[in-house]
């Protein structure tokens, strides 16, 4: 029977993990354990390669070069449904000039209007916004001198976070052609907040999101309907290999099984990326 | 222009032929194309307009607004979906206009919401960050708002889309910004050459925020009621029953204005503006949470809460079924 697949859309800035995440599934993949199973074997898979080394010799995997930044395509059967995982450009680089010049090139226009899911990849940086009036009195705070004022009356170049992604989703939204006259029912959206064993919080990943981004969950909340909204944790890399026993870890075990996810409802980490598509 | 008629009674594309929800009509699902309107698209002489305009398959494709603060061409980007709402800052120069749209977008930024409403988009998500720059001390250091600027040509359009939980209508709100000068010139004539932007805020906005500057107060005293309440005046004059909201900004400062002064800028404001209500305002942080920050959103609160009192209400039809007269009974269809 030749059933539709499943079209999960992944999209995320650069340093948001989407490489190693990509080959610890990659690996579950060749390993045949747990429910996802390789439909097609992918045409190219060079950057997850590189990634792989690096994890199996207990190294983090390392930015993914400009150049690399091609599509990749995943043709999965999830429990026997098919599912394809499109990846439009696993470095990030493309999504930070979408944000900044504002158009899509063909291939993310196709993608972005035939997927039924999209997975943001959101990294919540440990380190804090700058203070703003709302969190400290203009008396605590020295005057810059008259030149930097001039400079920030000026062209802005650095935005705000969650401004950044919510301007992504009505972009998207905007080359989809979809209203939000209505709450939206499809595609789903699901906000993954990766790196999540670095944010050291025990909050479910709705609320850490609140805590960091909450315009963005706000402007998620009004715009789709709650069945079609989650937010989950992701931990691609389970924790940081920066000392010898973690690495140690990563080079005598399967470094896949190390990853999880933290589900929305219960805030559970759950060794098992495949429940991030279903 | 395809005829037809769509499901959504708050839409207008029947009569303007642009979607509410700024699609192309054939792709809207509540757009109903009439048999006529149909024939005609599938006819030979002419191609469907919108077919041209569309981008090529394999074509790069941006999008119709930029981020930056919309002028009067770009409105049609917001109207063509509703009416929107124009909520408009009425003050003098360095009353703390810009400052008190910067602090709408900080609040939100830092998690504050609004009370009836749920923030939904916006097309001018840049003009907002451009205004809450001033608020950040990115590098701890402050820097002051940069002042609108005084030209009298110089104004721009933030934009916010709201959705009400309630029954999760969508509302469009724009809120116009223009230089306090053109304020004070259009206070003294009201036919003053420069004053043209501030004639088209005040002819077209739904509600005002009149800005009641306590610094001012403070610094100038007496001095500073007059321009002020001939400023009010004006405001008054046409107001037709819209809504004001009197708002006392940088309230910060409240306690150094004189008890005669304050007395005097509250009895000019009863005299033009009667029982409106009033607010204090304030940038700068005294108490964590502070009241007079959090009142930036609360404003804005008030006065959607008024404007969705003040709108009329459709009367109620009798039912069809009383009447015998087929005059009366006839309901267009």
């Amino acid at each position: 029977m030749n059933q539709a697949a499943n079209r999960v859309l992944i999209i995320g800035k650069p340093g948001t993990s989407k490489t190693t995440f990509l080959a610890q599934l990659f690996e579950v993949l060749q390993l045949g354990r747990g429910r996802l199973r390789l439909r097609e074997t992918p045409a190219n898979t060079v950057a997850i390669e590189q990634a792989r080394r690096r994890l199996a010799s207990g190294k983090s995997t390392e930015s993914t070069p400009a150049a690399q930044n091609q599509t990749l395509r995943l043709s999965l059967l999830l429990a026997g449904q098919p599912l394809e995982l499109e990846f439009p450009d696993y470095g990030g680089e493309q999504v930070n000039a979408i944000i900044r010049e504002r158009q899509l090139g063909p291939e993310w226009i196709q993608m972005c209007r035939e997927s039924d899911e999209w997975l943001i990849f959101i990294r919540l940086h440990d380190h804090e916004e700058p203070h703003d009036v709302l969190t400290k009195a203009t008396m605590e705070v020295e005057l810059a001198p008259t030149q930097s004022a001039l400079e920030s009356a000026g062209e802005l170049t650095i935005f705000n976070e969650a401004v950044e992604l919510i301007e992504l989703l009505q972009l998207l939204l905007a080359v989809r052609e979809l209203g939000i006259q209505q709450p939206l029912r499809h595609p789903r959206l699901k906000l993954v907040l990766t790196l999540w064993d670095e944010l050291g919080t025990a909050d479910r990943p709705e609320q850490a999101l609140a805590a960091r981004l909450p315009l963005l969950l706000q402007f998620a909340r009004s715009n789709w309907i709650p069945e079609a909204l989650e937010v989950w944790g992701l931990s691609a890399q389970g924790f940081r290999l920066d000392t010898p026993e973690n690495q140690d870890k990563y080079q005598d075990g399967t470094p896949s099984e190390y990853a999880y996810v933290v589900t929305p409802k219960h805030g559970e980490q759950v060794h098992d990326l495949s429940l991030l598509f279903e | 222009m395809p005829t037809g008629r769509c499901t959504n009674s708050a839409c207008v594309a029947a009569k303007t032929g642009l979607c509410f929800d700024n699609l192309t009509l054939e792709k809207c699902p509540r757009w109903v194309a009439t048999e006529m309107a149909q024939a005609k698209s599938a006819g030979p002489r002419k191609a469907p307009v919108t077919a041209s305009k569309r981008p090529r398959a394999g074509a790069i494709q941006g999008v119709d607004w930029t981020g930056d603060a919309l002028h009067l061409p770009d409105l049609e980007l917001v109207s063509r979906r509703s009416s929107p709402m124009l909520l408009a800052t009425v003050g003098e120069a360095a009353a703390g206009k810009s400052s008190f749209l910067g602090m709408l977008h900080t609040l939100l930024l830092r998690g504050h919401c609004l009370r009836d409403h749920t923030f939904a988009g916006s097309l001018t998500l840049l003009g907002w960050e451009k205004l809450a720059l001033a608020l950040r001390f990115p590098k701890g250091q402050a820097t002051d708002q940069p002042p609108t600027p005084a030209d009298p040509d110089y104004y721009r359009l933030l934009h916010w889309a709201l959705r009400r939980p309630d029954d999760g209508s969508l509302l469009d709100v724009l809120f116009p910004d223009a230089a306090g000068e053109v304020f004070s010139q259009w206070a003294v004539d009201e036919q003053d050459i420069n004053a043209e932007n501030v004639r088209w805020i005040y002819r077209h906005a739904d509600a005002f925020f009149f800005f009641v500057d306590c610094e001012a107060l403070a610094e100038q005293r007496g001095a500073a009621v007059a321009p002020l309440a001939d400023l009010a005046s004006r405001l008054a004059q046409g107001l037709r029953g819209r809504p004001v909201l009197v708002v006392w900004s940088k309230a910060d400062r409240l306690s150094d204005v004189r008890e005669g002064v304050r007395e005097r800028m509250v009895r000019q404001l009863t005299l033009v503006f009667g029982d409106a209500p009033q607010l204090y305002i304030s940038k700068e942080l005294d108490a964590q949470p502070d009241p007079k920050q959090l009142a930036n959103l609360q404003a804005v609160d008030d006065v959607l809460a008024r404007l969705a009192q003040w709108r009329p209400t459709v009367p109620e039809l009798d039912a069809i079924g009383h009447r015998t007269d087929l005059f009366l009974r006839y309901r267009g269809r």
